[in-house]
């Protein structure tokens, strides 16, 4: 944990929280996936540059900043107000950021340049510990709020 | 496509110049940074030392994955033939130090759980896709038949 089943959870948990209409939700959780797609591009990297270039060039895509750009490329394609798609994705792909960042220090360390390009000190919230029973969580409790949607 | 568009160009190039550009900077500043070759193991001391980034295949180097799954163990993948259990592992970044409990199929096993997970999360995004592309076909729908043409064909 958290792994992308935990990733779409607190996305539509932020949904409802924020009041996102029905037709937005699936943009957030689009931004909450975004992050992770790193592994594809260090996949890619894998070939030219050898495995322990690979990740670290692609690991700033997991980074507020670098997120950022992602999520300006993901919005050129959604059916939306440019800005609006940009801030839907923005808001699920900081979550992401922001939840495997309480795996500090204990998974891979390019999740944690959440400075970067200000700083490469990594920085993080040490809750490894709890970080099994806050993904059940939040599953749980997003599978609550989609069943009280389709309740009668 | 529902939500699809054909992509605006600005947004879409300047954006991954932006991304092109930094992962070549970055490039040059790791291997600036962390030169040394990663990873590596010791097969007569049983001793090695990985680089918590290295995660995939590399011919004639040792296959690594560093995670965390649960309860602070570290998965290190791959070259089973020369990684056992309670061999000493380093690995770099993760400033984690400890023994292999598990090679083999066990760690295996739960990558394969972990992907289950990531597959959920993926059929996840689809549903709410295509529940927002219902909900959206279904307020444009008229509640009432009309005959074709319009009044003019009343």
């Amino acid at each position: 944990m958290p792994d992308l089943l935990v990733h779409m959870s607190l996305a539509i948990l932020l949904t409802r929280l924020l009041g996102i209409e029905r037709r937005d939700r699936w943009v957030v959780m689009f931004g909450a996936l975004l992050p992770d797609l790193q592994l594809f591009i260090a996949i890619a990297a894998l070939a030219a540059r050898g495995a322990e270039v690979a990740m670290a060039v692609s690991f700033f895509l997991h980074t507020p900043v670098g997120a950022l750009f992602l999520c300006l490329v993901a919005a050129s394609f959604i059916d939306r107000d440019l800005w609006r798609a940009f801030g839907l994705l923005y808001i699920g792909a900081l979550s992401n950021i922001l939840i495997d960042s309480l795996q500090y220090p204990w998974v891979r360390p390019h999740h944690f340049f959440l400075l970067w390009p200000f700083s490469w000190r990594t920085v993080g919230i040490p809750l490894a510990d709890s970080m099994a029973t806050i993904g059940w969580v939040l599953i749980i409790a997003a599978a609550v709020a989609v069943a009280r949607d389709r309740a009668p | 496509m529902y939500g699809v568009r054909d992509p605006r160009p600005l947004p879409l190039i300047l954006g991954l110049i932006v991304i092109l550009a930094a992962m070549y900077h970055n490039a040059l500043v790791i291997e600036e940074r962390w030169p040394q070759k990663f990873p590596f193991f010791d097969a007569e001391r049983r001793q090695g030392y990985f680089f918590g980034l290295a995660q995939e295949v590399v011919p004639g180097h040792f296959v690594l994955f560093t995670d965390i799954m649960d309860d602070r163990r570290v998965d290190v993948y791959g070259n089973f033939t020369q990684l056992r259990s309670d061999d000493a592992v380093t690995v770099h970044g993760v400033y984690a130090q400890g023994r292999i409990e598990a090679t083999g199929l066990h760690v295996l096993g739960r990558r394969f759980i972990f992907m289950i997970w990531n597959t959920l999360g993926v059929l996840l995004l689809l549903w709410a896709w295509r529940d927002a592309a219902r909900h959206s076909i279904g307020a444009t729908v008229p509640s009432g038949l009309e005959p074709l043409g319009g009044e003019d064909n009343a």
